[in-house]
């Protein structure tokens, strides 16, 4: 049985039809990249997953689990977080204070995971009393995945880690998201950054228009001729 | 006009006192703004019904003699009983006027809050006539309820509202102090104490609670608060709960320290305390105690300078001076649509 099994979601924003039939699904211990232009569907993807959004048809399934009946802030207590778009820091809560954020669905004591956060994000620990808003770019990615990591996930989304990046950050961010699988994390994770998606993913989804138009393993993705002409920008 | 200190020094006790009014109704005003970017425009009738809740609380303590026994104990339970009331008024409206509306037009809502705001006054106004009509009910000529009741039942109707003025028991004196040759009642101290301790826990609770931590997250942003766990729609009844405790407690203190109270007295410490909140920076909560506070100095300093019959003038012209030259208001940011 899949972690994550994701069947034939249509997701529509009033009238307009914007996944059209998705199905996916990801294995415990992968990491699985969905890649796809922009508009293509992959933000409202990982909104669906997450219950922001409601499929008005298909069912996600997690640790086999139809989640269609739970609102979107009990998906947490599951297992699933989110590093959502555009970072989504709280920006005038501190930074320690938006990782306690991230630890509000858990009960127990926190301080271990607040130094292992601090641990592979040392930045973070040095601007833990700074308000959010003042960080930079990849300071805030820092602490979008940080806050998304302390409620212990055992399925994390992350959409657009790289975007608006400089590129000496955008390794270190695809560095780290290769150190937290390791340490026992699933992810799904959404990138326009084929290239470096598909480096560090075992398989791989290509959404166009709302729909899934190829999947495979990273490698043969990586090998295929439309990847290559359409993302790759191999010609 | 020559310049009289000892009376200039009054003023200012007086307008710090007003000032706890405002800044304790403003705090609604902007702890809503903050959850939902909408102005609760019926946060005046909330601050009207906590004073009415308090009063028939009151009464019925006379009644029963506790307050002769134990006047302290029958006035924190007021206090109680009043914030109590105004909590669950505020908590009501938002589930049934407002949470309806959210996904509206920005118009919907305020509108709806007009109309919770008219529908208040009418009905204090109009319960006990209104419970004569419902227990003179007939079908086939033939009561409804039986006699004894309606009597016992409009009594209590007429207790709780009504047409008319309704007066708080004198409880406070105006026995006092002087400080220098300035007299200080011991009412308006208490005022002040009260106001002050409850926005220095209020602001305590913000900064270091796990709900108000909550409520600081839903107001940047309600989707990815949702995505750490948090349940937004309680976030935001709890908010219009305190907020309402809040305007409340102030309902209480004006019949208590000012005795007289009726269902249009919401409106116009509603529009001063939605300016305070505007002063302050709406959406800010710090913010809202401050403009609280400079709104009622400003009112004391203005008719210094003016007649008294234009302390409306003052704080209105003020709320119009900071909307032109600083929407932003002294701690806030920009009224925008970003946080929606
Ligand atoms: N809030 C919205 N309202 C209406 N349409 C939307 C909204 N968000 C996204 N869309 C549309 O849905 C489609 C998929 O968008 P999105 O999931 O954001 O794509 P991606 O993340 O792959 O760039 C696009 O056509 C986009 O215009
Ligand atoms: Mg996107």
């Amino acid at each position: 049985m899949a972690l994550l099994e994701v069947n034939d979601i249509h997701t529509y924003y009033g009238n307009i039809h914007a996944l059209k039939g998705v199905s996916l699904s990801v294995e415990a211990g992968e990491i699985v990249s969905l890649i796809g232009a922009n508009g293509a569907g992959k933000t409202t993807t990982l909104r669906t997953i997450s219950g922001l959004l409601r499929p008005r048809q298909g069912s996600i399934k997690f640790k086999g689990e139809d989640l269609a009946s739970f609102p979107a802030h009990d998906l947490v207590y599951k297992g699933i977080s989110m590093v959502p778009e555009g970072r989504g820091v709280f920006s005038r809560l501190t930074v320690q204070e938006n990782l306690e954020m991230g630890a509000y669905s858990r009960k127990d004591n926190i301080a271990s995971d607040l130094e292992r956060i601090f641990g592979i994000f040392p930045r973070l620990k040095e601007r833990r009393k700074q308000v959010a808003g003042t960080l930079s770019g990849g300071e805030q990615q820092m602490l979008a995945t940080g806050r998304a990591l302390m409620s212990r996930p055992s399925l994390l989304l992350m959409d657009e880690p790289s975007m608006g990046l400089a590129p000496i950050l955008v390794e270190g961010i695809f560095d780290t998201i290769q150190e937290i699988n390791q340490e026992g994390t699933t992810i799904l994770l959404v990138e326009q950054n084929a290239l470096m998606a598909l480096q560090v993913a075992s398989r791989g989804y290509v959404l166009q228009t709302g729909e899934v138009v190829l999947e495979d393993t990273a490698e043969n993705l990586r090998k295929n001729q439309m990847v290559q002409n359409a993302y790759l920008g191999i010609q | 006009m020559e310049f009289d200190f000892t009376r200039f020094a009054e003023q200012l006790i007086n307008g710090l006192t007003v000032g706890s009014f405002y800044a304790l109704i403003a705090l609604g005003y902007t702890m809503v703004y903050g959850v939902l970017t909408m102005i609760n425009f019926a946060h005046g009738e909330i601050f009207m019904m906590g004073a009415y809740i308090g009063l028939f609380s009151l009464n019925r303590m006379v009644d029963a003699g506790l307050y002769e026994r134990s006047p302290i104990t029958a006035i924190i339970l007021t206090f109680l009983a009043g914030m109590a009331g105004a909590a669950l008024t505020g908590v009501t409206i938002e589930r049934l006027a407002y949470r309806p509306l959210r996904r509206a037009a920005r118009l919907a809502p305020l509108i709806s809050a007009i109309g919770i705001s008219i529908f208040l006054q009418e009905f204090v106004r109009i319960l006990p006539a209104m419970g004569e009509q419902v227990m003179g009910l007939r079908i086939a000529g033939n009561p409804i309820f039986p006699p004894g009741w309606q009597e016992a039942v409009i009594g209590v109707l007429e207790d709780f509202g009504g047409v008319q003025v309704k007066t708080y028991p004198g409880i406070f004196t105006t026995d006092g102090f002087y400080l220098g040759e300035v007299y200080v009642t011991y009412s308006r101290v208490i005022i002040l104490v009260i106001s002050m301790l409850t926005m220095v826990g209020l602001w305590l609770l913000v900064k270091f609670s796990r709900l108000g931590k909550a409520m600081r997250a839903v107001s940047e942003d309600k989707d990815v608060a949702a995505l750490m766990g948090i349940n937004v729609n309680r976030v935001i009844s709890q908010t219009f709960l305190i907020g309402s405790a809040l305007a409340g407690l102030a309902g209480v203190m004006q019949g208590m320290f000012y005795l007289q109270i009726r269902n249009t007295m919401g409106f116009v410490p509603g529009i001063k305390a939605f300016t305070a909140a505007v002063l302050g920076g709406i959406g800010n909560i710090p913010g809202a105690m401050l403009g609280g506070y400079t709104l009622g100095l400003a009112e004391v300093i203005g008719i210094q300078f003016l007649p008294a019959i234009y302390k409306d003038v003052v704080a209105f012209g003020l709320l119009v001076l900071i909307l032109i030259f600083k929407p932003t208001g002294i701690l806030g940011e920009a009224l925008t649509e970003k946080k929606m």
